[in-house]
Formats: C-alpha cells, structure tokens, sequence
C-alpha cells in the first residue's frame, strides 16, 4: 500500500508534478538526442572506416608498420589469404601492395599513398568502388593502360580529369628510382577529405609489372568480417596463428635460430599478453630485460621477430576512431549525468516543498505507528516515482524522435567542410542502443533516490505531536 | 477492573519558552478497560500535552506512565511507534486521514502496518465501517466526506489495530451538533461494543454530556475527577 500511496501522492499537485516531469523529460531528451546524434555521426564513421578506408583486420609484415619500404612484403601471403578465407565470420579477404609515391598531373608534384590491389578482391573488401560517379568513370572496367583511381579532390589539385595522364614516382624494391606514367579511370569522393587527398588506387598487376613485385606478395592483408563477428576473437585467432608475437618456449628457440637462455624465455612468456602482442611491446620487453642482453643479441631477436605477421585491428588501425568510440560511452554518462544533476536541485526544491506541505500528513502518520523507515521509504519512493515519470517520458518522446530520425536522417550539409575534414558525413542518423535507454533508466532512478535523501530525512525528523497540530 | 493506564507523579515542563512552562504538574491519574472518559479545562490547562504524554508521542520531564503495567517513559522512539502502532488508537481534531485513500483505505491502512492479511484487513474495514454507518461510503476518498464522515472513519481507523485505548483530542471541535450527535452514539456504541477505552480531551458539553467520567485540569493539575 506505501507504493500505492506515494505513486498517488505524486498527483496530488499535479500542476507541479507535470511542471517536473516536464522538465526532466525536456532535459532527457535533449541528452539523449545529443548523444544519440554523436553516436550516430561516430557509429557511421565506424562503418565507413571498416567498410572503405582500413578493413575489419589488417595483417602486415611486423616492421612494415614502423618503415613503409617496399621490400617489407609478407611472407606466405597467398597461404594467409587462404587459410582466412576458410573462415565462416570472415565476408572477404585480399591482399595489397602499399606504396609511398609523388603523383604529378603536370602542375607540381603531390605526395600519395598508392595502394595497389586486386580489382575483384577489392570490390569485396572496400565499397569504395561505389564512391565513383557513374559520370567519372568506373572501378578499373577499363582499357586503359595503367589505369588509376584518383579522387575528385586530389583530380582538382592535379588539375586532371577522366582519362588524363598522372605521373608516379616510386622506389621499387631494390630502392631504386622508378617513374610511370597512369591514366585516370575513375574518380572517387568519400566524406573524409584527408582521405582522399592521400590515397590513389592501382591494379595490383601494373605494380608487379612496373616494380618487379611477385604474384603473391603483399604489404597488407585486409579482411571484411561479419558485422556481429566478434573481431577480438578472430584477431586472437589470427596472432596465435600467424603473429611472431606469439610467444611460447619453443618460438624464441626456433626463431633465427637463436640461443637464448631459459631465463628470457621465462620473462618473454611471463609477460605476454594477447591484447598486448605488437612490435612496439617486443621492443619494450627488450629495452627492460631483467636478463641482460647484448645489443646484437636485442637485434638478432628483432630481426627474428620483423619478419612475422602484425595483426591489427579497425581500433589499431584508426586508434583515434577507438579513442572516440570509448569517449563515447562516457559522454552518455556525462551528457546526461549533468542533465540529472541540474534537474536533481529542482526535484530536491519540489519534494522539500511537499513535506512542508504535508507535516501534518507525516505526524498523523508517525502518530499511529508507521515508523520513520517507512515514512522515509514513502518519501524516497515519491521521489523515484516522479523522476522516473519524466524519465519515461523523456525516453519515451526521445526514442519516437531517434527512430524518426534514424530513418529520415539529420542532413548537415552547411557543416560539409568541417565535417568531411574530419571525415564524418553530413547525413547523420542518430542512434542510441537498448543498453543505453537501460543505463539513463538506471540514472533516473538514483538521481530521484539521492534527490529524496535530505527531504526524506526533513520528514522523519518530524516530532509527531507538534506535526499533527501544525496548520 | 483492570488498569489500562497508571500515571504517577508525572510532569511536563517545556524550557524552550523564554519562561518555562509547566504544562503537566505532578500529575496522577488512572484509566481502566471500558471507561469512556472526558479530560476538560480551560485552554493551555495541559489536557493535549497528558494526551500526548499518554499516547507516546511525548515524553515527560519527569514521573512515569504504565500501559498494562510497562513504564513507557524509558522507550525508545522506535519502542513508542510500536507502542502505538500495536495498543493506541488515535482520532484528531482535524480528521487526518490520509487523502489519496478511501475510506475503506484508511481504516486497512493501520492494519497493513500490523502486517494483517488482505482478507482480514478488508472484513474488519467494512464491520467498522458499517458500524460508524459508512456502508455507502467505504470506495470514497476523503475530500468527497463531510467533516463528520470523516470524523467517522477516524474512529473506524483508531479501532481497526485493537487497541487498548483510544485518545481522541478535541474530536468534535469542528463538528456541527448533528455529526457530534452522531458521532458521539458511535462512538458510546463501540465503547460498549469494543470494550475499548475512550479517553477524550474536549470543551464540548455535547462530549461531557455523554462522558461516564470528567477529569478536569488547572495548570497542569488534576481539579477534579467525577465518575458519573
């Protein structure tokens, strides 16, 4: 019956509990909606980042990420490539030449990265074909001799167009000099502007033929998994399987064919750890040896180590994208908590005001036995009621609001330059998951329990006989 | 007959007045099972304050006070809520029902308290209910109540835990002749019927009229005390 009366209570006054409710759910929405818009521009930056600029998973040559050279191509990349395949959450695989270049149109050169790839592969792993205009060529459907794939972007600081001529200057493997000549085939446009201002797009067999590389040889491995592919356990898979990283006892043995004692076996073993198995950490691991080693010795174990394979996910790949992903389960917390907090003094104001007014409610009721636990739970629970009112109400008008804009979309497009450089799209469809609305629930109801505590004391700290008389 | 209350020598001074006021001065009374008893006197004689003094929700300077025999003057808050809770009924000059409730609410409430079952609860609301003549009236909150249908389902609610006694002050204060009637019958009714002990503190001749015993206070000070 106390539930019954303090959700009664509520509405005794209802031009004031509306007037609180109304602000809580004012103030929920607008949190919600915000985070929801930020969630939504960053959830599909995520996507477009996967899905067209970094993969899934990327696997390199462990020192190629440290220097870039052409000669640091991966070892057995054809095998890797089909052994990933064989994997039910993997959607696609393919492999890529990765090189440093200068791209000259004829008005002065510009710095790129050409990544050289399998068209049909490709088209599997990266939807960037799908950023070509049907109006500025297509994804290598050419005759055209060394073809390329420029963006618009970098077309107008070129100054070229479709089917005009671009110059490559590169350092083949043996680190000489090499300059060919492309024709553009086709010119992409993404949101991210630093993107496509850097990155241009060869067949894989122009660069074997231009700069001796093998069929097989690769710089990069990418591979698309299934959206609810859980990515930790296939890169787990994949460092056990392929990283140098992988440390056991027999590895630093077998390993170049090195002799080191079990002393540093034992600390290598020790002190790995699958989250933490990336060249960077094995040079840490060897700068803090407790075991001392030689500087040639520290070398010999590097060189064993570049060789293997790097696994890296989309969140190594893009740390700043993983960096804002995590920020943004705090924003959740913080958008709203400071929403809660400022709404939580006026609940604490309204509720001080019922107890005021109802003094001689509590001292009747203290006078014929309910005790102060249940006079304090009475109030807590009014409390908890109202906020949590607004706060379904809130939840309720932002999750209409969500899902009409998650399909409508919220279109930007004034912000287009400031939102591309960053490389977030303009037409932003906010999302807010089911585990959040839980999380904001979970925040409503402690706001409305710590917004009780003090007027709940204020009542229990009634002296029955005066309170029953007061007027 | 048996003692339902025994107070010795009891005082009450308040010191938070710029002078002290000694509103109960050494004051000895008893009440036994069945009496239907009038506290009168002037205003500021003390009759709250005994009532409050009596009913726990006071405690005295000095001197004790027996229900069934066990000093009350040494419980704790929490011992005095359960005092009150388990053998004092209580009715007020201003109703004080509980207005998100019903009638027949009310009168279950105080038994929720005393953790009765649904099916208890609800037969011994609707015999009091009946018995104060609020048949018709057991689904309706107390706004839609006159002063002395309320007055009324006060008294249901002071019975519905049992007590031993009830206190009621000033219960006709702001009732008109026909309620007080009214009540009063009831109330006279239930005493014999109930066997509870009524203790009330009035200036209402109407009550007096009907009391089978008056005490009458002067400064704190038993005046008189007639059984009729």
């Amino acid at each position: 019956m106390i539930i019954s009366i303090a959700w009664k209570n509520i509405w005794r006054n209802k031009f004031r509990s509306f007037v609180v409710l109304f602000a809580i759910a004012v103030g929920l929405v607008a949190g919600i909606l915000s985070v929801a818009i930020m969630n939504g521009a960053l959830r599909d930056r995520i996507k477009i980042a996967i899905k067209t600029e970094v993969g899934s998973i990327q696997l390199h040559r462990a020192d190629f990420l440290n220097n870039a050279e052409p000669d640091k191509t991966m070892d057995n990349a054809g095998e890797i490539i089909k052994e990933i395949e064989e994997n039910q959450d993997v959607i696609a695989v393919s492999g890529r030449l990765k090189l440093e270049a200068m791209i000259n149109g004829g008005h002065g050169p510009r710095g790129a990265m050409v990544l050289g790839v399998n068209p049909d592969s490709e088209k599997k792993v990266s939807d960037l074909y799908s950023y070509i205009p049907d109006s500025l060529g297509g994804w290598f459907n050419t005759d055209l001799r060394n073809p390329i794939i420029i963006s618009s972007r970098l077309a107008e600081k070129l100054k070229v167009g479709l089917n005009n001529k671009v110059q490559l200057d590169f350092v083949n493997k043996q680190g000489e000099a090499i300059a060919a000549i492309f024709r553009v085939c086709g010119i992409f446009k993404t949101n991210n502007s630093l993107y496509d201002e850097m990155k241009v797009f060869v067949e894989n067999s122009t660069l074997q033929k231009i700069l001796g590389f093998e069929e097989n040889e690769f710089h990069q491995i990418v591979l698309l998994t299934k959206e609810d592919a859980d990515l930790d356990s296939i890169s787990t898979g994949l460092k056990r399987k392929y990283s140098a990283f992988s440390i056991n006892s027999n590895t630093l043995q077998n390993l170049g064919n090195l002799k080191v004692d079990s002393a540093v076996i034992a600390y290598f073993t020790e002190n790995q750890t699958e989250s933490r198995l990336s060249y960077s950490f094995m040079q840490e691991l060897l700068r803090e040896s407790p075991v001392e080693l030689s500087s040639q010795t520290q070398k010999d174990i590097l060189r064993a180590f570049e060789s293997g394979v790097s696994v890296m996910t989309w969140e190594d790949a893009a740390p700043e994208m993983a960096l804002t992903s995590y920020w943004m389960d705090w924003l959740l917390y913080i958008f709203v908590g400071i929403i809660l907090l400022a709404l939580g003094f006026g609940i604490v104001n309204t509720m001080l005001m019922v107890v005021l007014e109802r003094v001689k409610e509590f001292g009747m009721l203290m006078a014929i036995g309910m005790n102060r636990r249940r006079v304090y739970m009475m109030v807590v629970l009014e409390t908890v009621f109202l906020s949590l009112a607004g706060g379904v109400t809130g939840i309720a008008i932002s999750s209409i609001l969500i899902s009409w804009l998650s399909n409508s979309g919220i279109n930007l497009v004034s912000l287009a330059d400031g939102f591309n450089s960053m490389g977030y799209s303009t037409l932003i469809y906010p999302y807010i998951g089911f585990e959040d609305y839980i999380k904001i629930v979970i925040m409503v109801i402690l706001t409305g329990v710590v917004s009780a505590l003090y007027p709940a004391w204020k009542a229990i700290r009634l002296n029955p006989a005066d309170a029953v008389r007061s007027e | 007959m048996n003692k339902v209350i025994e107070i010795s020598k009891l005082n009450k001074i308040y010191t938070e007045t710029a002078v002290p006021v000694h509103a109960v001065n050494d004051l000895s009374l008893s009440f036994e099972q069945g009496e239907f008893a009038a506290i009168v006197g002037p205003s500021g004689c003390g009759k709250t304050t005994l009532l409050n003094l009596i009913g726990g929700l006071d405690k005295p300077t000095d001197g004790k006070i027996l229900i069934d025999g066990t000093d009350i003057t040494t419980f704790s808050i929490g011992q005095l809520t359960d005092l009150r809770l388990w053998n004092i009924g209580f009715v007020f000059q201003a109703y004080n029902l509980i207005p998100v409730l019903t009638a027949r609410e009310n009168v279950e409430f105080i038994m929720e308290l005393q953790h009765k079952s649904k099916a208890e609860r609800r037969a011994r609301a609707e015999e009091l209910l009946v018995a104060v003549g609020l048949a018709d009236r057991m689904d309706v909150r107390p706004g839609r109540l006159s002063g002395g249908q309320q007055q009324r389902v006060a008294v249901a609610r002071a019975l519905a835990s049992k007590p031993k006694f009830i206190l009621a002050d000033e219960p006709t204060a702001n009732l008109d002749s026909s309620s007080t009637e009214t009540l009063l019958s009831i109330m006279e009714e239930l005493n014999r019927k109930e066997g509870t002990t009524f203790i009330f503190s009035t200036h209402d001749s109407r009550v007096m009229s009907k009391a089978r015993r008056i005490i009458t206070l002067e400064d704190g000070k038993v005046l008189s005390d007639k059984t009729l």
